[in-house]
């Protein structure tokens, strides 16, 4: 085990900002875009890599994520022509295989994506809270300091604060019962998420801000935010 | 010959028969190891797998002894009654949708998340240190 020398925390959130307009641009499932990132991440924590391949583990993992995830994956040739050719097919297959060993074959993970969906199933909020949902857990994607929480705290806590900001019931007994936390451990996390709301028009990465933009996504990013 | 041939006969006639006593024995003992040797026995069971065959006149007939039975079937079949959500509840005729699990998979994923959360100090450690 060892800490990155060669990468910082910009560098990450630059190549997750960019994975998620690739993801955009391939049509991928929600869950595939999840995955992708904790893939890097957990593959970061183990081994130390120079910041040249930065990306190639970026497109390696968004490959093995689509493998485990999609019905019509892309082919490797797509990953080498998104990244400018960068890198060539082998290099791609050869990282794959460093990856996957890292990992010990375990892909499986349940991101905050799944539990939000269950959560919101639950909880029964409109769909315009659902998206403000999504958009603040994507934006915890890109931000490092978010690790340190678990998926499922993330999905809560995002799921609070948007019906916190729409003005909605925001907890109850049933979503403690459900997710097995109380109010007091959501809270942190939920502010951590405002901030982040709160500074993503002023950062220089907005894929995430204009990908919600769409008419699609109920252009939830566009929202103004009350100051109190 | 004619007595040998009559001897033969009774032979084959009381093998024959211990072999259908011997069978009756054996599906009886399976029938009672499975609780389904009569009828009454046979609805419960059903019911309990949740298949109604419309036999309800039998529900009295319930004794101690077949109580117990459900409670053993119970516990092999199903652990405990399935706690579900509101919102699980109108999906309960989808098959796909496995609603009387949601739960009891959301727990499990609660528990599984963690291995792969990523080591954070591993992680980048030297920018936030």
């Amino acid at each position: 085990m060892s800490k990155q020398g060669d990468i910082n925390e910009k560098m990450r959130a630059i190549l997750i900002d960019w994975l998620v307009d690739v993801h955009l641009k391939f049509r991928l499932q929600n869950e595939t875009l999840f995955l992708t990132v904790n893939i890097i991440d957990r593959f970061l924590s183990a081994y130390q890599i120079p910041r040249q391949k930065l990306q190639l583990v970026g497109v390696t993992a968004m490959h093995i994520a689509c493998k485990y995830e999609e019905i019509y994956a892309p082919e490797v040739k797509d990953y080498v022509y998104v990244t400018d050719n960068a890198y060539t097919r082998e290099e791609i297959l050869d990282m794959e295989g460093k990856i996957i060993a890292a990992l010990g074959f375990n892909m499986t993970h349940t991101s905050s994506y799944r539990f939000l969906e269950r959560y919101s199933r639950v909880h029964g909020i409109d769909e315009r809270t659902y998206y403000l949902a999504r958009y603040l857990i994507e934006l915890a994607l890109i931000e490092y300091k978010m690790i340190k929480y678990a998926p499922s705290n993330i999905a809560c806590s995002a799921m609070y604060l948007a019906c916190k900001i729409f003005k909605k019931e925001a907890w109850n007994n049933k979503m403690s019962r459900v997710a097995k936390y109380t109010e007091s451990q959501v809270r942190p996390c939920a502010k951590d998420l405002c901030v982040l709301l709160q500074h993503a028009s002023k950062t220089s990465l907005q894929a995430v801000k204009k990908k919600f933009s769409y008419e699609k996504y109920m252009e939830i990013s566009k929202i103004q935010l009350d100051r109190h | 010959m004619k007595s040998r041939n009559l001897k033969l006969k009774t032979l084959e006639n009381s093998f024959v028969q211990e072999q259908t006593e011997n069978w009756d024995e054996k599906t009886e003992a399976l029938k009672t190891r499975r609780g389904i040797q009569d009828p009454s026995k046979q609805f419960l069971l059903q019911s309990v797998r949740g298949i109604d065959l419309g036999n309800t006149s039998r529900v009295s007939e319930t004794t101690e002894k077949e109580n117990s039975m459900i409670d053993i079937e119970n516990k092999v079949l199903f652990p405990k009654e399935p706690v579900m959500e509101e919102c699980d509840l109108k999906e309960k005729d989808n098959p796909q949708y496995v609603s009387e699990y949601a739960t009891e998979i959301f727990d499990y994923l609660r528990e599984t998340e963690v291995p792969t959360i990523p080591i954070l100090s591993n992680l980048l450690g030297k920018v936030l240190a």
